[in-house]
This record gives C-alpha cells, sequence and structure tokens, in this order.
C-alpha cells in the first residue's frame, strides 16, 4: 500500500464531508490494526481485486451521519434511513473515485452497506490494515483500508 | 320483327361468340389470382353463367326489352316463351350473353374475399334488377326494332354496350369493392400497394384471346342482322385491341421502367371495352385512336384506385368502367352522325352520351351499393381473415388439389418439427413425384438429425467450454453445457463473447480481449503471433459475491481459425477452467518466493544466537506495539507523540544495530529521517502521521517475515516463554558484540568488565530496561566518550579504552553503575549546544550550572556530537535514557571529570 | 527483402543482423532512435523492419505509425521488454505484424520472421 494511494482516499472522505457540510474536518492519527477490529454503527464496504487484492470501508455512528444528513437535507431531525443513504453516498463516491485512479487494471465490486459489527467484513481486509479516524464535530469516523 | 334466316345465323353464332367469352373470363380471373382460390374463381365464373341466364330468362329480359312503361322498363315477356318465334329466340340468346358478361365483370373484381353466397345474389340482383332497368333505357325496344327506352329517345349511342354492360358490370363492381376493402396484405402499413401475383400467367393470356375472339361475336352480331357492317366493325375491334395494346405497353414501359403482363392484358381489354360502342360508326383510324386511348385511361385508372386504396383483384373497373365511360364518350367525338342517326349536333350528341354515362352510372351504383350495404349488414359479403388466408377453395368449397396436400403436409412438418412426417406418394402424377423426392430428403435429414443429436450429447457432456464465434463475436447456438458453468450464466447463445466477460475482468483487459479478437479474424496476422498475445491465457476473472467482494477463478482460452474458400468466418474456442492447478502453481510460486528472501535473511540472522534472537524479535514487537498506541491514542501534543516514536524507534535501530540486521537498521533509519522532516515543522498536523503508520507497516512485515522464518528454522514456540534465565548472559554477549563492532568501525580499543554485574533476579521488564540503558550508553561511550588510541597515549591513558558495568542490591533498590575511562562530559561544548538549541542569549547560558546543564543533556536534540551516523549523533540516546529512567522510577547520577571518565549511577527501585 | 533494424541497444542490433543472416535479407542498416529510423526508412523503403518499441525518448507506437504511412506493405515486427499484453495488440492493431518479447532466443526471432513471411 504505497503513501499516495492511501491520501486519495483519505482526501476522497475528508473533501467529501467538508463539501457537504462546511465545517472543518480533519484526519486524525492513522495507525495500524492489531487485533480488534473498529466497526461502528454503519459501515460501507468495497471489494478490489485484480493485480492487488483487499478492500476498503468507512465506517461512522448513527449518530454523526444522522446530523451530517441534517445539514444536507437542512432539516432538524433525520431518520435512521438516512444514515444508511448517507454512509452509502460516501462509500460509492470512495469507490467511484476509486475506479477513476485505478480504474482499468482493477476489479471494483459494487459497494455494500453493513449495519452494526459483521464478521466477515474483516477476513477480506489484506494486512498491514491501516486505520485512519476522520473527524468531524465531536464525532470520529474511520476509513480503514486493507489492499495489498 | 321480320328477319331473314341469315340474321338469325349471324345471331346464333354471335352469340356463341359471346358465350366463349365465359370461357375466357374464366381464364383471365382465374390465371390472374392466387392458386389457394383458382376453383372459387372458376366455380363463380360458371355459376354466374347459370343464374344470370335463369334469371334474366324469368325476369330480365321482360324487364329490359319488354313492351316500355314511360320508357323507364319493359312490362312483358317474363319468362320469355321461344316456341313462337325463332327472333325473339335468337335474340334472347343474344341478349341474354350481354347480361352474364356484364354479371362476371363483377367475380373478377372482387375475387379472392367475397362470399360465394354473397356473390351468387349479387349476381342475382344484377340480372334481376340492375342490369335489365338500365338496359331498358339505352336499349329499351330493339326487340321491337324500335327507340322505346328514355336515353335512346333522346339520341343516347351505345351499340354495343360499352356503358350498358361493361360500365354497369364496373359500377356493381365499384360499389362491392368499398363495401367489403382490399384483399390482406394488399396495402402495407405506409399504404403503399404490393402486388399480388397472379399464379398462371399463361392461362390469362388464353383468356384474353378467347375474349377478343368472343368479342368479334359481341360487337359484330350487335348489328342483330348480316349486313355491309358487320366486317368493318370486327376491323375496328380488332384495330381498337391492337392499339390498346400498344399505347398500354408503350406508355406503362416509360412510366414505370418495365413492360409489365398487366399492361398488355388489360391494355387489350381497355381496348376491346372502349371500341364495343362506337365500333359501327368509326373509320379505321378512330378506331385505332379509341383503343389506345382507352388503354392509356385503364393504366391510369389502375393508379388512381391503388392510390385510394381500392383493390381491383383483376383491374375490372379501370377496363369496364373507365374504358366503357370513355368509349361511350368516343361515340360522340368520333362517331360519323349519319351512321349514328340521331340527328343531334355534335355537342348535343356528346350531351346526351354524358346524360347517359351518368344516369346509369346512379343506377347501377345507386341500387347496387345500396343493395349491397344492407345485406352486408345482415350477413357480411366477405371471408373471414382465417379463410381468406387458408384460401377459398378450401374455405367455400371444401375443394382441395394433390398440390394443396403437399402443401399442408409441408406445413404441419415446419410447425411441429415432426422430421418422420411423409407425403402420400401418388405414383404417375407430377405431384407424387415432387412428394417422393421430398420424402427422400426428409429421410437423408431426419439422419443427420440423429448425427446432430449426438454431437449435441457430446457437447452436452464435454468437460471444458467449447463454443464458436462468429465475426460479430457472438456466440453461436449450440455450445458445450459446461461453459455456463464458466460463466456462471445461462443463456449464452448469440450474446456477445465480449459482453459476456464484461464484470468479470477488469476493463484494461477486456479492451485488449476485443482487440485481439478482432486481430483473430484478420488473416493477414500470423497465429503463432498472435498466440503470444492471448490475454485470455491464464486469466484470473472475477464474479461479484454480492457481499462487497470478489470470488476469483482462473481460465485459460484456446483459439481455433476455421477457414473456408471464403475466408475465416468463425473461431472455435475451448475454454477451460484451470483455478485448481493455478492456485497450486502460485502457492508454489509464492513458497519459492518466501523461500528466497527468507534464504537471505536467514543468512544475515545466521550468526545470531537462537535465544538473543527471540528475545530481540520480542523487544522489537513490544516497541512497534507502542508505536502504533502512542498513534491510536491520538494524543493532541503532536510533537510529543513525534518524540515517543522517535524514541521507539531508536531503540529498535539500536538493537538491530546490535545484530547487525543491517535491512532492519536501514528501515529504521529511514523512519527516524522522516520523523526528523516532521519535527522541523511547524504546523504539524495529524494527517502528517501517515507516512510514518505506513513505514510502521513496512517494518512489521519484515517482522513477521522474521518470526515465521525463526519460528520454522528452530520450531520454536516456548523458547518465548523460558528465555528469561538468560538473559544477563544474552545480555552481556550482545554489548560485548555491539563494542567489538562499534570498536570496529571506529578503529578504537575498549575492553568490557562485567564481573561484578548481575541481574538474575531482577524482574524481566526491568532487564530490558536495564539492558536498553547500557546500550546507550555503551554507544554513547564509544562514539563520544572513549577517544583514539592516538589520542589516548596523548593523554597519557592506556591506549585502550574501558567500560565497566556493575550491580549491586539493596532494601530492594538496584543500584547499577556505568564507568567508562573517556573524555568525561565537555561541559563547554554543552553550554554551546544548549545555547543554540534553545536560543539563549550569552548571559543565560553562562548562567548555567554544570548540573544543570547536564539536565540539558537529557533532553532531546541535544548532542555535543559532531555528525550523525547511523549509531549516534541525533542527541537521542540521552534522551531515552531519562525516559527509562522515569518509566521505572529511578534516579540518577552522573560523576564525570574531563578527559578521564564519566560514571553514570542508578538507583532502580525493585518493587515498582 | 530489404531488412531494417531499429534498437538503441548495439549489442541488440549486432545480436539481431547476426541471427537473421540466415535469411539473406539485403539488410540496408540499423537506426537507434526514432528520427535515425524515419531516415533510414525514408532512404531505402524496407520490407522487414524489427522495431524495438521500448526505447526511451521514442514512442515507439508513433514511429510505428509513421512507417506504415509511408510504407503500408511494410512488415514490422515489434519488439518489446514489457510483458503486458495491451501495447502489443495496439501495435498490432495499427497494422504491426510480428510479436517478440525480450529476451529472445536465435531460434524465436528466426520463427517469428517466418511467421510474418507466411511461410
Amino acid at each position: 500500500m504505497k503513501e499516495n494511494e492511501l491520501r486519495e482516499f483519505i482526501n476522497v472522505v475528508v473533501s467529501y464531508f467538508q463539501d457537504v457540510t462546511g465545517e472543518t474536518v480533519e484526519m486524525g492519527m492513522p495507525y495500524i490494526k492489531e487485533n480488534k477490529s473498529v466497526i461502528l454503527d454503519y459501515t460501507g464496504v468495497i471489494g478490489i481485486s485484480g493485480p492487488r487484492k483487499g478492500a476498503i470501508y468507512l465506517t461512522a455512528s448513527k449518530v454523526m451521519l444522522k446530523e451530517v444528513a441534517a445539514i444536507i437535507l437542512g432539516a432538524d431531525e433525520v431518520d435512521d434511513e438516512c444514515a444508511i443513504d448517507m454512509v452509502g453516498e460516501i462509500t460509492n463516491t470512495i469507490a467511484g473515485n476509486v475506479r477513476q485512479s485505478f480504474g482499468s487494471s482493477f476489479m471494483i465490486s459494487v459497494p455494500i452497506i453493513l449495519k452494526g459489527s459483521p464478521e466477515d467484513v474483516v477476513f477480506k481486509l489484506q494486512p498491514p490494515v491501516f486505520i485512519i479516524p476522520i473527524k468531524w464535530r465531536t464525532f470520529s469516523s474511520y476509513l480503514v483500508v486493507g489492499l495489498e | 320483327m321480320e328477319k331473314k334466316l341469315i340474321d338469325i345465323l349471324w345471331i346464333i353464332i354471335a352469340s356463341g361468340l359471346v358465350f366463349i367469352m365465359q370461357g375466357g373470363f374464366a381464364f383471365l380471373e382465374s390465371g390472374l389470382t392466387r392458386t389457394k382460390n383458382s376453383i372459387n374463381v372458376a366455380i363463380k365464373n360458371l355459376t354466374d353463367l347459370g343464374v344470370s341466364v335463369f334469371f334474366f330468362w324469368i325476369v330480365g329480359f321482360g324487364l329490359m326489352f319488354g313492351v316500355s312503361k314511360a320508357g323507364i322498363f319493359g312490362s312483358d315477356n317474363f319468362l320469355v316463351p321461344f316456341s313462337g318465334s325463332m327472333w325473339v329466340g335468337a335474340f334472347f340468346l343474344f341478349q341474354s350473353m350481354f347480361c352474364s358478361t356484364s354479371a362476371t365483370i363483377v367475380s373478377g373484381a372482387v375475387a379472392e374475399r367475397m362470399r360465394f353466397s354473397s356473390y351468387i345474389i349479387s349476381t342475382a340482383i344484377t340480372s334481376i334488377l340492375i342490369y335489365p332497368i338500365s338496359g331498358h333505357w339505352a336499349w329499351g325496344g330493339a326487340l321491337f326494332g324500335k327507340a322505346e327506352g328514355w336515353l335512346v329517345s333522346r339520341g343516347f349511342v351505345d351499340f354495343a354496350g360499352s356503358t350498358v354492360v361493361h360500365s354497369v358490370g364496373g359500377w356493381i363492381s365499384l360499389a362491392i369493392l368499398l363495401i367489403i376493402g382490399p384483399r390482406t396484405g394488399r396495402f402495407d402499413e405506409n399504404g403503399k400497394a404490393v402486388k399480388i401475383q397472379g399464379h398462371d400467367i399463361p392461362a390469362a393470356v388464353l383468356g384474353v384471346i378467347l375474349l377478343w375472339f368472343g368479342w368479334f361475336g359481341f360487337n359484330g352480331g350487335s348489328t342483330l342482322e348480316m349486313n355491309a357492317q358487320v366486317p368493318s366493325i370486327i376491323m375496328a375491334t380488332t384495330i381498337a385491341t391492337a392499339t390498346g395494346i400498344v399505347a398500354t405497353l408503350a406508355i406503362g414501359w416509360i412510366l414505370y421502367g418495365l413492360p409489365d403482363i398487366e399492361f398488355v392484358i388489360n391494355g387489350a381489354l381497355a381496348g376491346l371495352v372502349a371500341i364495343t360502342a362506337p365500333c359501327h360508326s368509326v373509320t379505321g383510324v378512330s378506331a385505332a385512336i379509341i383503343g389506345g386511348v382507352g388503354g392509356v385511361i385503364m393504366l391510369l385508372g389502375s393508379k388512381l384506385l391503388e392510390k385510394l386504396k381500392i383493390d381491383d383483384a383483376v383491374g375490372a373497373i379501370p377496363v369496364h368502367l373507365f374504358a366503357g365511360i370513355w368509349g361511350t364518350i368516343a361515340v360522340a367525338l368520333f362517331g360519323d352522325p349519319k351512321i349514328l342517326g340521331t340527328g343531334l349536333s355534335f355537342a348535343s350528341q356528346l350531351k346526351v352520351q354524358l346524360l347517359g354515362i351518368f344516369s346509369v352510372g346512379a343506377w347501377a351504383f345507386g341500387v347496387s351499393f345500396l343493395f349491397m350495404y344492407i345485406m352486408n349488414r345482415i350477413s357480411p359479403l366477405r371471408v373471414t381473415a382465417e379463410q381468406e388466408k387458408i384460401g377459398l377453395n378450401v374455405a367455400e368449397h371444401g375443394a382441395t388439389t394433390e398440390i394443396f396436400e403437399l402443401y399442408s403436409t409441408m406445413e404441419e412438418q415446419s410447425r411441429t418439427g415432426n422430421l418422420s412426417l411423409r407425403l402420400p406418394e401418388e405414383p404417375f402424377t407430377e405431384v407424387g413425384q415432387i412428394a417422393q423426392r421430398y420424402n427422400m430428403v426428409m429421410s437423408n435429414l431426419e439422419e443427420n438429425l440423429i448425427a446432430k443429436t449426438e454431437y449435441l450429447h457430446i457437447l452436452d457432456n464435454v468437460s471444458d467450454g467449447l463454443f464458436i464465434i462468429n465475426h460479430d463475436f457472438k456466440v453461436s447456438p449450440f455450445y458445450s453445457k459446461a461453459l455456463e458453468a464458466i460463466f456462471e450464466k445461462e443463456s449464452i447463445a448469440n450474446k456477445k463473447l465480449t459482453d459476456l466477460f464484461e464484470g468479470m475482468i477488469t476493463e484494461k483487459n477486456l479492451q485488449e480481449v476485443k482487440d485481439f479478437l478482432a486481430l483473430l479474424f484478420d488473416k493477414s496476422f500470423n497465429m503463432n503471433t498472435l498466440n503470444k498475445l492471448n490475454p485470455l491465457k491464464e486469466i484470473e476473472v472475477f464474479i461479484d459475491d454480492n457481499h462487497g467482494g470478489f470470488n476469483s477463478k482462473f481460465l485459460d482460452a484456446a483459439f481455433q481459425r476455421l477457414e473456408d474458400e471464403n475466408g475465416i468466418n468463425q473461431i472455435m474456442v475451448i475454454l477451460r477452467d484451470i483455478t485448481n492447478e493455478t492456485v497450486l502453481k502460485n502457492e508454489m510460486v509464492e513458497i519459492q518466493k518466501k523461500t528466497n528472501t527468507e534464504m537471505e535473511m536467514f543468512y544475515q540472522i545466521l550468526h545470531i544466537e537462537p535465544n538473543m534472537f527471540v528475545e530481540f524479535l520480542a523487544t522489537i514487537e513490544e516497541n512497534m506495539g507502542k508505536i502504533n498506541i502512542a498513534l491510536e491514542e491520538d494524543n493532541k501534543n503532536l510533537n510529543d507523540v513525534l518524540d515517543t516514536i522517535y524514541r521507539l524507534i531508536h531503540s529498535i535501530k539500536g538493537d538491530s544495530n546490535l545484530f547487525e540486521l543491517d535491512f532492519l537498521v536501514k528501515k529504521s533509519h529511514e523512519f527516524e529521517e522522516k520523523i526528523e522532516q516532521l519535527k522541523s515543522r511547524d504546523d504539524l498536523k495529524s494527517g502528517d502521521f501517515l507516512p510514518l503508520a505506513v513505514m510502521l507497516s513496512e517494518l512489521k512485515s519484515s517482522l513477521n517475515q522474521m518470526k515465521i522464518l525463526i519460528n520454522r528454522l528452530l520450531n520454536f514456540k516456548d523458547v518465548f516463554a523460558n528465555h528469561n534465565s538468560k538473559h544477563e548472559e544474552l545480555l552481556l554477549l550482545s554489548v560485548n558484540g555491539l563494542i567489538d563492532r562499534l570498536t570496529k568501525e571506529s578503529g578504537k580499543t575498549v575492553a568490557f568488565e562485567h564481573k561484578n554485574f548481575n541481574i538474575k533476579m531482577v524482574p524481566k521488564t526491568i532487564k530490558r530496561r536495564i539492558k536498553d540503558i547500557i546500550v546507550q550508553l555503551v554507544q554513547n561511550s564509544i562514539n563520544h566518550g572513549i577517544e583514539t588510541p592516538d589520542e589516548r597515549i596523548q593523554y597519557g591513558k592506556a591506549e585502550s579504552g574501558k567500560i565497566t558495568i556493575s550491580s549491586s542490591t539493596e532494601s530492594n533498590i538496584l543500584k547499577l553503575s556505568f564507568i567508562d575511562d573517556g573524555r568525561g562530559i565537555d561541559f563547554e561544548k554543552l553550554r554551546y549546544r544548549v545555547k543554540e538549541k534553545y536560543s539563549l542569549t550569552e548571559e543565560n547560558t553562562q548562567s548555567l550550572s554544570n548540573d544543570q546543564l547536564i539536565q540539558f543533556l537529557f533532553s532531546p536534540g541535544v548532542s555535543t556530537a559532531d555528525v550523525v551516523n547511523t549509531s549516534a549523533g541525533r542527541g537521542v540516546g540521552m534522551d531515552m535514557i531519562r525516559n527509562y529512567i522515569e518509566e521505572l522510577g529511578a534516579k540518577m547520577v552522573v560523576k564525570t571529570r574531563r578527559n578521564q571518565f564519566c560514571e553514570f549511577q542508578f538507583l532502580i527501585p525493585l518493587n515498582a | 527483402m530489404k531488412f531494417m533494424i531499429v534498437d538503441d541497444s548495439v549489442i541488440m542490433r549486432k545480436a539481431i543482423e547476426k541471427y537473421c543472416k540466415t535469411f539473406n535479407f539485403d539488410f540496408v542498416g540499423a537506426a537507434g532512435n526514432g528520427i535515425d529510423a524515419l531516415k533510414l526508412f525514408n532512404e531505402h523503403l524496407p520490407d522487414i523492419v524489427t522495431m524495438d518499441i521500448t526505447m526511451p525518448e521514442m514512442d515507439g507506437i508513433a514511429c510505428l505509425e509513421e512507417v506504415l504511412k509511408i510504407k503500408p506493405e511494410t512488415k514490422v515486427i515489434i519488439i518489446t521488454a514489457l510483458k503486458d499484453k495491451e501495447t502489443g495488440l495496439k501495435a498490432l492493431r495499427i497494422g504491426a505484424k510480428g510479436y517478440l518479447t525480450k529476451p529472445f532466443s536465435e531460434a524465436q526471432i528466426q520463427e517469428e520472421i517466418k511467421s510474418v513471411l507466411g511461410e
């Protein structure tokens, strides 16, 4: 996994939140996954295959996603569906970006959304797995990259 | 009326000729329509002859030629009696043929879709009412040699019946056509006319010739006597027919580009109809013109009908109605008034002709339309679409022909696909001969089918994907069943190969496949060359598992060109699933690769004592874990985090150095440099730590490789647990090794004294720290403290330097001492460095005491070294020691004398 | 048949010349870069050309296109160091007729020339 590739993925997520909320979004300190997985309420997963294999996922708390969705919709309260939509949107954006930069030499799966803590996501991640916190307001979401 | 025998003879002969016209009509109409209706058309012709004569005898003749009532209709001579007068008999015979002619005109126009029963009824109405009444107006009184009908008494002339017979027939046809509509398929969905070809043109031509022949009687006999006019009438008739043909052919050819048969046929008939009214009163030249114009009018009339979407199956309306009207007008235009004998002027004659045309038209069209419309409401005049499709032969008459049997059986065969059906082979018939040969073909086909079944059987069972693609890369319908399992798709037939692979291989590969397939079909490329570029050779394909990931397979495709004289039209493809073989092969390759890198690593670590190595790995792993934790903790003070990580890396580097693991040392060094870079930044952000995480992962990866290696080589799992006791010896060994190396590099000599050093009883974690501290101090001593042999001699010291470590325990406090006999601490240099690092003023720097300066020595980034190398110089080692001390909760005392010695004493509590 | 070699390595050029002696071609010369290659080509209009696609400072594909524009019937055999089939297929689609990967043996280049000549 090269640093510039990681940067690209991170930038997509950071820009997404920034553009959509207009507020500051910061990348937290990245570290390597040891044993415990980082899975929050909703997770969007993209599988990658081809010359290099692995997966990328973005996981965030329901509350955070709902707050972001609320800003977009200009509403006070949004329902849980919006949170799912939100994580799906961002994941799709990441996938699209991955397709653009890695594109023709890779197979990029259709993103899927998972709720809660699914066990099988972790198996697709190829070590070393990088966990990158992405912070907005008081929340931390995590971009997790496990790609050869 | 007084008639001579020769007149009667002539009338009878003429009747016979007109009778033959019925045969002419039968052949004409049957030939111009399709086989499936041929019997129906023929029967109609025979039937309407019988029906029309019958009703004309009962009622029609009387209405037409009986004593006139107000010039509108006749009133006697019903059920015409013959016995009395031979004149009446002959006259009736002649006139009845005319009536039949008029009636039979209709059968052609409405052919192929009118119900037989409806047709008979219309014929009846024609001969009972329509024909006789209008006929009376034009010819009433002719039985008595008088002019009694209201039209004829006004001077209307229609010699042989252009209006009376032919246009009446045309008007009735038109009325019925408007009600029953065109045949199915005659006009396409855009309204364009579609030609429906007649099935027997020779018969149609024979029909025309019979009609022409019969017309000699039709026109010639209308003199009702044998006189001098007869020859010229017949000649005029013939000339008009001839010019009818020629003019229609010429104009038609010019207008439509080819000599259509119908031009000739209907051109002749149009000429005949046109000359019918004026034939007794015109010159040869006039006759020619009349015939020619009649033909052209017929031609244009045909096109008009097509435009109006009126479907006249044989062109009866253009021929009999339009040409008939023209003929009637031609009487006024060309007729010799003397012969006409009406005493009218040209204009008046023309007027009365037109009057006749319109009044007869109104009558014939009006009455027939009314009757037919009502009848249609009661019971449809037209057959059903199904019946029309089957053909009226069968639908109306249940009549089949042998060839029809042939057709039916063949149709059933094509419908059911039952190849075992055979046709009845009637010997000695032409159809029977066809049937026989057909059966032979079927038997052959059945045989082949069995062969095909066997091929299909093979395709079902062969274990690889076997198929053929064409120029458009489409898979042909017969492919091996295994192909579906490979693609995990069904119904592959006629799909493009490139489409099938889409979504299964990368876009790049897909483009390569497209390019490759195009080249395969190009003969100018050699197969050997192309095979080198086969993108589907041992290719990995991916199938979406609907779970955010992919399942992968390995496929291999081999291509074979199938050539014939026309070039390469097809390519045969064998597609195999080679997943199992490939996975095995890849595993072996991986193992081989790993073995190679492992061998390298192995050589490097071979010299290290295994127990020590395990210990070393544990330490490094612990440190890496700490680095990761530091990242994970996400401390707000980024500089602190940097410092922490730096210390840990430095330690790893030191340990790696200890064991001369160059690859690890190099990596750690790069890591350190990166941290340096970050430290020099003013605006440090957590995002900047990304490269550190990446480098950490690389270090971890190296660590893992070493672990695996050592595990396998030595089969050690428990050594991790049980190495405690050896610790101290390990430590001494490694310090010795370190000293050896450092001295070799620097060209100095150092002795290592440790006889009073014993830390066996000390807890493991503390031991480690002690080791770390000693390692740092040793590095520091040898790099900075101890002088080169030359220098030492200058100072009057022994050439070899000495490092002494000792320990003692007192009431749970471990006292540790480290002394080197080198330069001692250079306070001036230290002062200078501190001033630089902290940008102090000269004053402030001067005011610092030695004790304070020593404090600074243990802060990060301060060193008195001049050069940075892999061992030391960054001024970090001492800072680490401070950390260790803090960690241990220990105290440290520093004693030093310039150029003599430097001692570090540590008081470490053992029960912390 | 006139024969030309394009390759930036002196050794390669000599080797190819040697390997192809058996064909008794009329060897018109060798070029070490794209510019010289086109110049030489224009001068002699050879029938067969071997062209190294992976020479630095030259777009092998562009040179191939130029050569084929000048004389479309030329049989060009491209030689590439890349394992990637993409470039190879692209070159063939443009009009090259032969394909070789480096390193190749004497037998391999001879076989490829035979294939391209239609034997």
